[in-house]
C-alpha cells in the first residue's frame, strides 16, 4: 500500500521538483563549450545557407515545410490501409475516403490562401 | 448498426462544421458577424441532435465494428458534450460585441475554436487511452493558437509562448503514462485495464501506479491544478477574453469528463492507492490559489487565479471520489455547470466592457462606482460574483454545498473545514469588486442599458444563476437544481460496469 503511494508522489516529486532543480543545475555543473560550429543551426550537414540568423528569408519556406510534413505523414496512413483493404471491407473504404476528403479541404484551404504561389 | 452512427452525428456536425468554416474564411468579404451566426448554428443543430440523444441513451454503445471500441456514446459523454456545446454557444454569442470590436478576428477563429470543441466532445467519448492523448492534444494545440491569436500584442504572443512550452511538456507525462500502462496490461482500452486490474489482485501493479500517476500529472496541468498552476495567471491574463472564457469554462469541463471516466471506473480499483496525493494537491490548489487571488490588481487576472481555487474544491470531491463518497461525482458535474455559468457571466461583462476602446486592461479602479454607471450590469455581476463565493440564493452556494456535503459524508471533517475557510477568505476577492462598484461615486454619467445579444443573455445568465439557487422551491415541475443533480446522477448510473 504505502510503497505505492511512495511510487506515485515520487513521480510528482520528480516532475515538479527534482527536473527543475536539475534544468538549473546544467548551469552551474559540468563543462560548457562555446564554439562557432556548435552555435550554428543543424542543416543536414549542409554548410549554412544564412549566415546570421539576423537575415531575413521568406516564410514561405516555413510554411511549406509544415504542408509537406502533413501530407507526407497522410501517406503513412495509406500503405498500411492498402496492404489491409480486403479485411476491411467497404467500411475501411470509406473511412478513408472521409480521411482523404478530410486531407483535401486541407489543401483547398492551402491553396487558396496562396501559399503555394512564389511570385 | 449504421443507425447507430445517428450518436456520431453530433461530433460530425461540428467537424463538418469547422473544415466549412475554414474553407468559408477565404471568402474575404464575408463579415465578422456571419461567421460567427454560421458557428453557432452549427453548434445549435448538434446540441439538438446531443438532447434528442440524451433522451434515448439507455446504455452504453461501442460501435465494435466501425470504431474497434475506441468509442463509446453513454449518457455521460453526452451530458458532458450538452455541457461543451452549450459553453461554446453562449462564449460565442456572449463576445459579439467583442468580435466587433477588434480587428484581428476571422473565419479562421471561429473554425479553430469548432476543432478544439471536437476534441473536447471526443475526449468525452473516448474509450481508449490513446485516443484520450489525441483528443486532449486535438483540443490544446487549437487552444495554443487561439491564445496568441492578437498576434500584434506581446503579452499575447508571450502568453502562447508559454502555454505551448509548458502545455506540450506536460502532455508528455500523459503519452509516457500510457506507454508504463501497456507495458502492464497489453492493452489501452479502459476496459481491459479494468479487467485486469480485477483479475489481477495479487500480482505486482507498480508500473501501473505509477502510469497512472503520469496521467493524473498532465489532467491536473491541463486543469490548473497546484503545484502545476504557475501558467495559469499568464496564459488567462494574455489570451483574449473569448478565449479566457472557453479555457475557464469549456476546458475544464472536458479535461474533468476524461477524469471522472477513468477514476469512477478503469482505475478505480487503484484510485485509492494514490488518494493522498489529490488530497495534499487539492489542499495546495486551494491554498496557493487563493493567495494568487488576493495579490491580483486585474480583474482577468483574479477571475483566473480564482479558476484555481474553483478547481481546488473540485479536487476535493475527486478525492471523496476515492474514499466512497456516493454523490461526489455528481457533486463535481453540478460544481461544473455552476463554476461555468458564474464565470461565463463574469468573463462576458468584463469582455463587454473591453470592446469600449478606452478600457483595455480593466483593474479593479475601472470598476469604482459602476453601479451608477450601469446599473442592470452591476447587479448581474454582484450575482456572479455572490454565486462564485457561494454565497446562498445563486446556484455557487449549492454547488459549494453538495461539495463539502460528499466530503463530510466520508468523514473528512477537516478537510471540508478548510474548504469553507478558503471559500471565506474568497469573499475578500470577490467583495472588493462588489464594494468598489457600489460604494465610490461614478465619474460617468449614467449610461442607458444597452440592448444587444450579449448583454441580454449576461442578464439570462444571472437569471439563470439565481434560478438555479432558489428556484427549485418556487416552481415545482421545472428541472432546477435538484433536477441537474438528478441528471448528473443519472449519467454517472450508466457508467458503471
Amino acid at each position: 500500500m504505502t510503497t505505492h503511494l511512495a511510487l506515485a508522489s515520487s513521480v510528482i516529486f520528480v516532475i515538479v521538483l527534482a527536473l527543475p532543480i536539475l534544468f538549473h543545475l546544467t548551469r552551474y555543473v559540468g563543462a560548457r563549450s562555446d564554439n562557432e560550429r556548435k552555435n550554428e543551426p543543424y542543416e543536414s550537414g549542409v554548410g549554412l545557407t544564412h549566415t546570421e540568423s539576423f537575415d531575413t528569408f521568406n516564410i514561405k519556406f516555413y510554411v511549406v515545410g509544415i504542408v509537406f510534413l502533413l501530407f507526407d505523414v497522410e501517406v503513412l496512413f495509406l500503405f498500411p490501409w492498402a496492404i489491409n483493404l480486403r479485411d476491411l471491407g467497404l467500411f475501411g473504404m470509406v473511412e478513408m475516403f472521409v480521411f482523404i476528403g478530410i486531407l483535401v479541404a486541407g489543401l483547398i484551404y492551402v491553396y487558396r490562401s496562396n501559399i503555394l504561389k512564389w511570385a | 448498426m449504421i443507425w447507430d452512427l445517428y450518436l456520431v452525428m453530433p461530433l460530425a456536425l461540428v467537424f463538418i462544421g469547422a473544415l466549412f468554416l475554414m474553407l468559408f474564411s477565404l471568402v474575404k468579404q464575408v463579415e465578422l458577424t456571419n461567421y460567427n451566426l454560421v458557428t453557432v448554428a452549427f453548434l445549435s443543430v448538434s446540441l439538438i441532435i446531443e438532447l434528442i440523444i440524451f433522451q434515448n441513451v439507455e446504455h452504453d454503445y461501442l460501435f465494435e465494428t466501425i470504431f474497434a471500441k475506441m468509442f463509446i456514446v453513454d449518457k455521460l459523454s453526452t451530458l458532458f458534450n450538452i455541457l461543451f456545446l452549450s459553453g461554446a454557444i453562449l462564449t460565442l454569442l456572449i463576445n459579439n460585441n467583442y468580435f466587433k470590436s477588434r480587428d484581428y478576428y476571422n473565419g479562421e477563429f471561429f473554425a479553430l475554436l469548432l476543432f478544439s470543441i471536437f476534441g473536447m466532445m471526443m475526449l468525452a467519448h473516448t474509450n481508449e487511452l490513446i485516443t484520450a492523448f489525441i483528443s486532449i492534444e486535438l483540443a490544446s494545440i487549437t487552444l495554443y493558437v487561439l491564445v496568441g491569436y492578437n498576434h500584434h500584442s506581446p503579452k499575447s504572443s508571450e502568453a502562447m509562448l508559454k502555454y505551448i512550452i509548458l502545455g506540450s511538456l506536460a502532455g508528455v507525462f500523459f503519452i509516457l503514462g500510457v506507454a508504463l500502462v501497456y507495458g502492464v496490461v497489453g492493452s489501452t482500452y479502459l476496459g481491459d485495464i479494468y479487467s485486469y486490474l480485477i483479475h489481477h489482485q495479487n500480482s505486482d501493479i507498480s508500473l501501473l501506479v505509477v502510469g497512472m500517476m503520469f496521467m493524473m500529472v498532465t489532467l491536473l496541468f491541463k486543469i490548473g491544478a497546484a503545484p502545476f498552476h504557475s501558467w495559469v495567471v499568464d496564459v488567462y491574463i494574455g489570451s483574449p477574453f473569448p478565449v479566457t472564457m472557453f479555457m475557464a469554462t469549456t476546458l475544464k469541463i472536458a479535461i474533468f469528463s476524461i477524469l471522472l471516466r477513468l477514476f469512477l471506473v478503469d482505475f478505480a480499483p487503484i484510485y485509492p492507492l494514490i488518494l493522498e496525493i489529490i488530497k495534499v494537491v487539492a489542499i495546495a490548489t486551494l491554498l496557493l490559489g487563493s493567495l494568487l487571488a488576493i495579490a491580483q490588481t486585474q480583474l482577468k487576472g483574479m477571475l483566473a487565479a480564482s479558476s484555481i481555487v474553483h478547481v481546488g474544491y473540485m479536487l476535493m470531491a475527486l478525492y471523496a471520489i476515492g474514499v466512497g463518497s456516493s454523490f461526489a461525482a455528481s457533486a463535481i458535474i453540478f460544481y461544473l455547470i455552476s463554476y461555468f455559468l458564474s464565470a461565463l457571466g463574469a468573463f462576458g461583462i468584463l469582455s463587454f466592457l473591453a470592446s469600449d476602446e478606452e478600457k483595455r486592461h480593466l483593474s479593479f479602479d475601472d470598476f469604482k462606482g459602476f453601479a451608477h454607471e450601469r446599473p442592470y450590469m452591476a447587479a448581474a455581476m454582484t450575482i456572479f460574483m455572490l454565486s462564485l463565493a457561494g454565497f446562498p440564493s445563486t446556484i455557487g452556494f449549492l454547488g459549494k454545498f453538495y461539495i463539502f456535503m460528499s466530503v463530510v459524508e466520508t468523514g473528512e471533517i477537516l478537510l471540508a473545514g478548510l474548504g469553507i475557510l478558503i471559500a471565506f477568505i474568497s469573499i475578500y476577492y470577490y467583495f472588493k469588486l462588489i464594494a468598489l462598484m457600489y460604494f465610490y461615486p461614478s465619474p460617468n454619467p449614467k449610461k442607458r442599458f444597452p440592448f444587444a445579444i450579449s448583454t441580454l443573455l449576461i442578464v439570462g445568465v444571472a437569471l439563470m444563476i439565481v434560478w438555479g439557487g432558489i428556484g427549485t422551491g418556487l416552481i415545482p415541475f421545472v428541472a432546477g437544481a435538484d433536477g441537474l443533480l438528478t441528471i448528473a446522477s443519472e449519467a454517472l448510473k450508466t457508467i458503471g460496469k
